[in-house]
């Protein structure tokens, strides 16, 4: 019992929880997403407050509500490219820090390389994926209490809410430069409770963090290169792009292969909340990863029993 | 010494596979940008096409391009080619010297740096002339068009084509060595940077951290706000002049590597680029010879 893969899961999941770097992460990402949020809130504040004029109250972009900031700031180049790293951040280090330390062969010893192999790994994809889901409600959270709740966001927020109502049911869009992929994103998001930016991004964000995971788990088992560790992932979603790129352009002649081939992209896909295509791209991705580490165990008992104890 | 610390570098087994892992995010990209660009030219009519050395031009001025490929692999080499600790003590205890060893060291950085602009001129060389077929030295005259197409008071309008105003006016080969130098003078900076902060916090991770860091700065001020414009509106103004804008497109990588706008000029922002980027690297190669000279050398315990 005490040396089961479930109770050494429960137990490696209680070490990551407890650990300062788990949570340094996700204070890290908080202070980014807050940081974002303010700077974005400069100018449609200021100009609220500041513009002088009445007509300077009013600020042509259907955003800048909590919803379309979560949205926003998903979408930047910033999170979409580096997200991968949250996965890695969670629990990877372990891996290498137990391997080092010599901890590793006391557990190996009681419960067997596969059993250990196999419960590491999990507990990589699981913290992963709950960091992912954790920076998610983070970005929520503060995007609703920063810009949602706080007064002196909020009458500014109202006030361009109504006006932009206004303009949009009487189908005068167009006269203001708003485009219709504009008002169609805020309609989505208005017709639209919060559970659904909870649920289907904090879903997604844990498939997402917990792939992440499971792929540096792999990674520090193979290798004692701690950049490589943190950097795989992110690498790993470049190089997928790539590889589909290659396969697209390849098949390009055969639109439904091409069709088909289309859909496997990643990273273009990680802003959309709502896209079934991209759950199942992800759950492929997670069998790739669970096929890929069934492939790489013997090899990683080997290195573990004869390399023994790696020296710090 | 230079040369045995660079032998033993290139044969460290990560190394190589960290280049191989970087060449092989490379090839498809610089396959699509092929395949963008190619039919972008052929959209302006019989204006030219597109060379290999407009290719190699537009590889080297695509701020998506360094983000995406070189940046990250720049970043993954740092580790490797920032310090050896082992090595270090060897020269100091063997040559004697502590001058030496920091020559070692910086020439050691420079080389890399200068070794990482080299490998991936030639991938784009022998992949897109493969592609190509033009190896032609002239401009193409698409090249104007695209230029003339931004007006003159568009602060911030990328293309496609990120050459910007007064290229032309150079020949190719000169546009692209400046390019090219602009680009390595800002990796050495990048490298010597992560090199200084390596040695004063006694962990790798820091140096790859500051490095990580001045990226995520970059990214986020240039597309975040549309060329790195924070704006805001001070009621203590005049109504017509309300609106204040805090250009902070300086503060980031950005000039080391590419430009803002396709209506920048290309003599300022290059020669701000390559003075910029050779000031700041003998500003961190002189602190890392001080530190050579005064700090301490010893068996720190470094974490990778």
């Amino acid at each position: 019992m005490n040396n089961s893969i479930c109770r050494n899961l429960y137990l490696d999941i209680r070490r990551g929880l407890q650990d300062k770097r788990f949570w340094a992460v996700l204070g890290i990402f908080s202070f980014l997403f807050f940081f974002c949020i303010v700077l974005d809130w400069v100018r449609p504040l200021t100009q609220y407050y500041n513009g002088g004029l009445q007509s300077y109250k009013y600020y042509p972009v259907p955003g800048h509500v909590a919803r379309y900031e979560v949205e926003v700031l998903n979408g930047l180049v910033l999170f979409v490219d580096f997200f991968p790293f949250v996965g890695a951040a969670a629990f990877a280090w372990v891996i290498m820090d137990d391997r080092r330390q010599g901890y590793c062969m006391q557990q190996i010893q009681r419960m067997g390389f596969a059993a250990y192999y196999r419960g590491k790994l999990a507990a990589s994809g699981i913290l992963g994926g709950i960091l992912g889901a954790l920076c998610m409600v983070s970005l929520c959270l503060l995007s609703l209490v920063l810009i949602d709740y706080l007064p002196f966001f909020r009458e500014a927020v109202d006030y361009n809410a109504e006006t932009f109502r206004q303009i949009f049911q009487s189908g005068q869009h167009s006269n203001y430069g708003i485009g219709w992929s504009g008002c169609r994103d805020y309609v989505f998001l208005d017709g639209h409770p919060w559970v659904w930016n909870f649920l289907a991004g904090g879903i997604k964000y844990f498939v997402m963090g917990a792939s992440y995971g499971l792929l540096a788990g792999i990674i520090a088992f193979g290798s004692d290169n701690r950049v490589l560790v943190y950097a795989g992932p992110v690498l790993a979603l470049f190089l997928w792009d790539g590889l589909v790129y290659m396969f697209d352009r390849f098949t390009e002649p055969f639109s439904r292969a091409a069709t088909v081939i289309d859909k496997f992209y990643l990273r273009g896909r990680m802003t959309e909340f709502g896209n079934l295509y991209h759950y199942c791209l992800l759950f492929f991705f997670f069998l790739v990863l669970v096929f890929l580490s069934g492939i790489l165990r013997d090899r990683t008992e080997c290195r573990y029993m004869e390399g023994g104890m790696k020296n710090g | 010494m230079v040369r045995d610390q660079v032998t033993m570098v290139l044969r460290k087994p990560s190394v190589r596979i960290k280049f191989l892992l970087v060449t092989l995010l490379f090839i498809p990209w610089l396959m699509e940008q092929v395949d963008i660009l190619v039919p972008f030219a052929d959209s302006y009519g019989r204006k030219g096409e597109v060379t290999v050395f407009v290719m190699l031009l537009h590889v080297f001025n695509y701020l998506y391009f360094y983000v995406e490929v070189l940046l990250v692999g720049f970043i993954l080499l740092i580790p490797d080619i920032v310090r050896n600790e082992y090595t270090e003590k060897q020269s100091v205890l063997a040559g004697g010297s502590r001058k030496r060893a920091a020559f070692a060291a910086l020439a050691r950085i420079v080389f890399f740096s200068f070794l990482y602009v080299v490998w991936f001129v030639f991938l784009t060389v022998v992949i897109s002339g493969v592609r190509i077929h033009n190896f032609s030295l002239e401009w193409p005259h698409f090249v104007d068009i695209v230029i003339k197409q931004v007006s003159p008071g568009d602060r911030f309008n990328m293309s496609l084509f990120m050459l910007p105003k007064g290229c032309t006016d150079y020949s190719v080969p000169v546009a692209l060595a400046l390019v090219l130098l602009r680009s390595t003078l800002g990796f050495i900076f990048l490298g010597l940077l992560a090199s200084l902060v390596t040695m004063f916090t006694k962990k790798v991770k820091y140096g790859v951290g500051i490095t990580v860091i001045l990226l995520a700065v970059t990214l986020f001020l240039y597309y975040h706000f549309f060329g790195a414009y924070l704006e805001y509106y001070d009621g203590s103004r005049p109504i017509t002049d309300v609106l204040v804008k805090v250009d902070l497109i300086k503060a980031t990588l950005v000039p080391f590597f590419s430009f803002r706008s396709i209506g920048d000029d290309f003599t300022y922002w290059i020669r701000y680029g390559i003075l910029a980027g050779l000031g700041l690297s003998v500003l961190t190669g002189a602190g890392i010879w001080v530190y050579y000279q005064k700090g301490d050398l010893g068996d720190a315990d470094q974490d990778e």
